[in-house]
């Protein structure tokens, strides 16, 4: 019925790409490699890259998931797969779940910006000006979304160029010998690395407005996750070689620490150049998640267009900045989130899949 | 492009005011000096630039009574308090202004100091993401108080002219290229120890020199080098700067200056032996000689007498350097690291700053004369 406005195709595979991958690289770069090595020490970055190889894996899931309704998100497709009251239920529960995570993002980068760049400005100006530029992109459809992560993906060029800089600093020594810390330990990092991928699930969503064939949506999701994994593996690596394993227990955000020891003949403190950066790192994910939360109450008020829902979610996510005053609690939220993160980015899809196979659903292109 | 004019709103709201740091209310802290007293008190000395006093004795010469003609240009101060944050408030309740660090260029720790333990000292400094990690940092003789009361003569920012010292001791070889960032690395670090510049005041020339590298054991400076040992540690780690030079005694009390143009160096650490360690470091040396009277470099046979007279007496120092550095329990070559990457149950078990001492480190070296200069 609707479907004329909905599964319109209206982004290429590259949009695809760009878009997964400003998703994943959000607000967890600055402090993956710590929270990484308080698990599996100095063989974090290997836990990274096996938390990229599980990615590859979900991805798959929610491939064969998402190409078995071609034409459908799955906001559309859970009722039709659980029944209505069912996949209603888990509609909700990842509008919850997304909401959550922008949340999350939100108050991490509140937190940062204040400690690193501006202790006396009140959280809630910022909070106003990140959630003010959110909506006024996201009120449009996905296609200028797209755009605008497309455009903003030059920098990681600039980010890659301020790492040569620091290629000099580094001690291989440091990471020797290769996985030492064991195989455990070495896993449970990867539980840790995990939340890092987030956003992958977006081809959830992504997969029927895409216009290209199957395989090349494929190709899409599972380079920008493998792109994201080789990123976070380079960018860990980067941090054990550059601080001792004692040193780094002392700095929650590694990235940013280790920038500032660099010093470029004209710009001082370039951790701030970085901290910009990242900032828009961090929006264009938050900005993810605000959607595939905003898109989803639209669904589940057969509203025509999400953009009333965007107003709703973006006042009720602003008293959340007032709740940020404790960098512990935020960093219990986190690990509550990363739990139920692998719940909504594999199992459920997985499930669902298993669901659609049994019950043999399938549809076809229109 | 129909909304265009949005831009100058945007622009007004976007920056803010609570963070501002206009300069007019700042003091800006370009060096610092830092001293541990008898009674474990810190006491911290720091240097402002006097605003529009500085470049020259033009301008308003008459602040704080010039003398001798010369416009004072910097301000030193200097408090004690039971923690360096102590002392700095103290200190910026005399200053008008806020003291702001975030442009400090040299911190000066003075040797008692460093021998209670230099982590510290700059814990503070870690904690502020606004301060300057790139800043120089160096151990001097007696106490880093009175070297910035102390006149340097024909300097006037103290900070300014040490820090020119210390870069182009980096360039030269006579310091190794550090920083606060770096150094914090090493200093909690147990597999390697830092080395930092030395220095102490010159009273005859009116000048602080660079005399040679403060050792640390830990976080504890254990010793100290001469700066031809501090050069040789330099090639030992791999580490030259731009030149390196050395003055050797030649043949029949004649002497020779020699100048390092290229270093490759090689270390191999072995653990397999049980009870000690064995590291053997070989360094390939391509030598220009700058000076030398008795100038017979055109003669091979001579040249191949030099050769083994340069690379047996570097050898010596070599040995020398190491034999101090061991002595100061200081594993600045970052040996333990490298036994830690190969046998890291080895380290935890045996007890590396004791087995350091013991080491057997073995050094070999191969020079080549690649040039005399422009004559023979």
């Amino acid at each position: 019925m609707d479907e004329g406005v909905k599964t319109k195709k209206t982004i290429s595979a590259q949009q695809l790409f760009f878009l997964i991958l400003q998703t994943q690289i959000g607000v967890g770069v600055l402090s993956l490699p710590y929270s990484v090595h308080t698990e599996s020490g100095k063989d974090g970055w290997i836990s990274i890259l096996i938390a990229g190889l599980f990615v590859q894996i979900g991805i798959g899931v929610i491939w064969l998931l998402s190409s078995r309704f071609p034409d459908k998100t799955l906001y559309e497709f859970a009722p039709l797969l659980l029944g209505r009251l069912l996949g209603t239920i888990v509609n909700a529960l990842y509008i919850v779940f997304f909401f959550i995570v922008a949340a999350q993002m939100l108050i991490v980068f509140l937190y940062l910006t204040s400690n690193w760049a501006f202790p006396h400005t009140p959280h809630i100006v910022f909070a106003v000006i990140v959630v003010g530029i959110t909506v006024y992109l996201i009120q449009e459809n996905i296609r200028i979304i797209a755009r605008f992560h497309v455009l903003m993906s030059f920098l990681f060029i600039i980010v890659l160029i301020l790492f040569v800089f620091i290629i000099k600093h580094l001690n291989v020594y440091y990471l020797l010998p290769i996985g030492s810390e064991g195989a455990p330990a070495i896993l449970s990092g990867t539980k840790q690395a995990l939340f890092s991928f987030a956003g992958f699930e977006f081809l959830l969503w992504l997969y029927p407005v895409t216009k290209a064939s199957s395989k090349a949506k494929w190709k899409a999701a599972a380079g920008a996750s493998a792109i994201a994994a080789v990123f976070y593996t380079l960018l860990s690596a980067f941090v054990y070689m550059f601080f001792s394993l004692k040193k780094l227990n002392h700095v929650p955000e590694p990235v940013l620490y280790m920038v500032k020891a660099v010093e470029l003949k004209m710009i001082e403190r370039i951790d701030l150049l970085f901290l910009s950066i990242w900032a828009i790192f961090a929006i264009t994910s938050f900005m993810s998640y605000m959607y595939l939360a905003a898109s989803g109450v639209a669904k589940l008020a057969k509203a025509k267009h999400h953009r009333k829902a965007v107003y709703v979610l973006a006042v009720l996510i602003l008293p959340i900045t007032f709740y940020t005053a404790n960098p512990e609690q935020s960093v219990n939220i986190y690990e509550k989130i990363s739990t139920l993160s692998t719940i909504f980015l594999f199992a459920v899809p997985a499930f669902l899949l298993a669901v659609a196979i049994i019950r043999n659903k399938r549809e076809e292109s229109t | 492009m129909k909304k265009w004019w949005i831009m100058f709103p945007i622009c007004i709201l976007l920056s803010g005011c609570w963070d501002e740091r206009p300069l007019r209310t700042m003091k800006l802290i370009f060096g610092a000096g830092m001293d541990m007293q008898e009674d474990d008190r810190y006491s911290l000395t720091i240097e402002m630039p006097i605003e529009g006093a500085g470049g020259g004795s033009s301008g308003q010469g008459g602040q704080g009574g010039g003398q001798g003609g010369q416009a004072q240009t910097s301000q030193v101060m200097s408090e004690d308090g039971i923690t360096v944050r102590d002392s700095a408030y103290k200190l910026d309740r005399k200053v008008g202004g806020v003291l702001d660090v975030s442009k400090l260029r040299v911190l000066v720790i003075g040797e008692d100091g460093a021998e209670k333990g230099l982590y510290s000292f700059l814990d503070a400094l870690y904690r502020n993401a606004s301060s300057p990690l790139n800043a120089k940092i160096a151990i001097v003789e007696g106490k880093a108080g009175t070297l910035f009361q102390s006149e340097i003569s024909g300097e006037q920012l103290h900070s300014e002219y040490l820090y020119k010292l210390i870069m182009s001791a980096e360039k030269e070889s006579m310091a190794p290229v550090t920083n606060l960032q770096f150094i914090c690395i090493s200093l909690l670090d147990n597999g390697s120890d830092p080395v930092l510049p030395f220095m102490k005041y010159n009273e005859k020339n009116k000048a602080v020199e660079i005399s040679g590298g403060a050792l640390f054991n830990g976080t504890k400076m254990t010793g100290t080098i001469t700066p031809d040992e501090m050069s040789a540690f330099l090639l030992l780690a791999d580490q030259m700067g731009k030149e390196l030079s050395f003055t050797i005694p030649a043949d029949e009390g004649r002497k020779l200056t020699i100048l390092i143009e290229k270093s490759k160096r090689k270390m191999k650490v072995d653990t397999t032996n049980k009870d000690h360690v064995t590291a053997d470091i070989s360094l390939d040396l391509s030598v220009r000689v700058l000076e030398y009277p008795p100038d017979h470099l055109d003669d091979e046979k001579k040249l191949n007498e030099l050769n083994k007279l340069v690379s047996d007496e570097l050898e010596k120092i070599f040995t020398q350097t190491m034999d101090k550095m061991k002595m100061a329990d200081s594993d600045t070559l970052g040996f333990g690291r490298q036994i830690m990457a190969k046998d890291p149950k080895k380290f935890e078990k045996m007890n590396w700053k004791k087995s350091y001492r013991s080491a057997d480190v073995k050094i070999r070296v191969k020079t080549k004369i690649i040039s005399g200069g422009v004559i023979l």
